[in-house]
């Protein structure tokens, strides 16, 4: 299995245990958290899942296994920076909204919050298309 | 990879790019406090993330993976079906979506025309492999 998979794949991992310990705190039924960034953290767990989980473990498994031109085996795939930049990219951009999102709800308008989000907002919108960008040049028949 | 499998993921990456757009702009507009229609947009993000991109690249990859429906000549034209009922499901609900918003709440044939299209497109998949998955 190439390097670049193994690392989604153990990081969506990560993400799984971490969203389900989020989606704990969210249905606590006690005071933890506030009600009012009740919201916020249930958005962030919800994207810590489908983003950080399901489309990681995807993008892993899938540069691994879908078809690639010439015979070169798995294990000879070359070790691309930018590969592992826009991993850390993903990454930062949803642990950057999980911190930051239920701050939000609570505290709107803050320099701190707004540029956060957007912050998390950029990293990860770029990182997934270089991703689905890498993909579809995978995706060749035989 | 069967062609059709191809044309489905690369669908299904298509709606990633396009859902993950009205992803990061819908966050943005947390931030800047910019927010046409989001109920609208997030609806439509939520589709076309989760049946454009997850359901469509499950099924692409199961037309090409699954020994029971593995795509040849003569299952590719069920296939093709699907593909192309799934994502005109996908649109239609998409653009009810955001003609609901526009049009105060008036999209509901559009939505409900979405969903029986995606319906149909994962019964005519979801039946073939339960029962030949089982045999």
């Amino acid at each position: 299995m190439p390097a670049i998979s193994r690392l989604f794949i153990r990081t969506a991992a990560v993400h799984l245990v971490a969203a389900m310990g989020c989606w704990v705190l969210v249905a606590l039924p006690t005071g933890f958290p506030a009600e009012t960034s009740r919201y916020g953290l249930s958005m962030a767990t919800v994207h810590l899942l489908a983003v950080g989980w399901i489309t990681q473990l995807i993008f892993g498994v899938a540069l691994w296994m879908f078809p690639r031109r010439g015979r070169r085996p798995p294990r000879e795939l070359p070790d691309r920076t930018l590969d592992r930049v826009a991993w850390a990219l993903l990454n930062a951009g949803l642990v950057l909204r999980l911190a930051v999102e239920p701050g939000w709800t609570v505290l709107p308008g803050t320099d701190v919050w707004r540029w956060g989000l957007l912050a998390s907002a950029a990293a990860q919108w770029a990182a997934v298309l270089y991703f689905v960008g890498r993909l579809w040049s995978r995706t060749a028949s035989r | 990879m069967p062609r059709v499998s191809l044309w489905l993921v690369r669908a299904a990456l298509v709606h990633l790019a396009v859902g993950v757009t009205a992803g990061a702009l819908l966050l943005a507009g947390k931030a800047t406090g910019w927010t046409p229609d989001t109920g609208q947009l997030a609806l439509a993000h939520r589709e076309i993330v989760v049946v454009g991109w997850l359901v469509q690249l499950a099924v692409g990859v199961g037309f090409w993976i699954l020994p029971p429906i593995r795509g040849d000549a003569v299952r590719e034209g069920p296939a093709w079906r699907v593909a192309g009922l799934l994502n005109a499901g996908v649109l239609l609900y998409v653009a009810g979506c955001l003609w609901g918003g526009a049009a105060g709440g008036q999209a509901g044939p559009l939505l409900a025309a979405g969903r029986i299209l995606e319906l149909l497109a994962l019964t005519a998949f979801g039946v073939p492999l339960a029962t030949r998955a089982f045999r």
